[in-house]
């Protein structure tokens, strides 16, 4: 399964480049450098997708008590951090080409930046607990509040005065057909991608928990 | 168009790195995991 989405992940990366840098047409104002959309809104997508589907968990986490929900809100959130990074760096590169400037404190970037690290501080406190119970039911609370960040990142278009572009809004997508086409290929791949990196990290953190009860037990016997 | 293979380049570079790193820590804690075992079913006998 893990395979299949891996090459389903390839392929649509593969073909939604070439739609990307190809098929779509430049814009009218900006010409080719709007094409970083292509990789910054997939990315900004899977980093509020993550840090979402890690708050869900956190909350089930406290209602039901499997560990599960908790290895699987501290993966989301590890790949959150690294879309979040991802689309902080593009939103740089892009601002510095249309605006002259890497970091100007727009709204957008300073709330995606609170936002980044709120969940950095999340990761930093399941790493400094040793005791695994208070990690995690620590680690929950402080996600669900550290998640009041995704909202005000994502609707800081809508509550400030801003320059970020807003492609996507109740009227519709501000793009051509073609434009619109590569640009939902490119957010499917992503989201395929992530989910199977969130597999391999679910993977990971299972493990570690493994190695960590049976080092303890050894310890413990010898 | 620089910018957009710069864009291009922090984007893959990075999901290339977390493929890596997380496919090599599965490796190394599954042999870590396999030794442990080992040791605990050779205590049990």
């Amino acid at each position: 399964m893990r395979r299949n989405l891996l090459y389903f992940a390839v392929c649509g990366s593969i073909a939604a480049s070439y739609l990307a840098l190809v098929f779509a047409p430049p814009e009218a104002t900006m010409g080719d450098l709007y094409r970083i959309l292509y990789v910054h809104l997939p990315a900004a997508w899977i980093c509020y997708l993550a840090f979402t589907l890690s708050m869900i968990c956190s909350v089930l986490f406290l209602m039901r008590r499997e560990s599960r929900y908790d290895t699987l809100a501290g993966a989301s959130a590890v790949l959150g951090l690294v879309f979040g990074a991802v689309t902080l760096v593009t939103g740089s590169i892009w601002a510095k080409a249309a605006w002259g400037t890497y970091w100007n404190w727009d709204p957008r970037e300073t709330t995606t930046l609170v936002l980044w690290v709120a969940y950095l501080g999340y990761i930093a406190l399941k790493l400094s607990l040793e005791n695994e119970e208070r990690k995690a039911v620590i680690g929950s609370v402080y996600n669900i509040l550290a998640f009041v960040t995704v909202p005000l990142s994502y609707f800081s278009l809508l509550l400030f005065p801003t320059l970020h572009p807003q492609v996507v809004s109740g009227s519709g997508i501000a793009l051509s057909p073609p434009m619109t086409l590569a640009l939902a290929l490119n957010v499917v791949s992503a989201t395929v991608l992530f989910a199977y990196l969130l597999g391999a990290a679910v993977t990971v953190q299972s493990l570690e928990r493994r190695v960590e009860s049976l080092q303890y037990l050894r310890e413990e016997g010898g | 168009m620089l910018e957009v293979f710069l864009v291009s380049v922090v984007y893959w570079a990075s999901l290339l790195f977390l493929f890596v790193w997380l496919n090599r820590r599965v490796q190394r804690l599954t042999a870590r995991l396999a030794v442990l075992e080992g040791d605990n079913a050779d205590r049990d006998e």
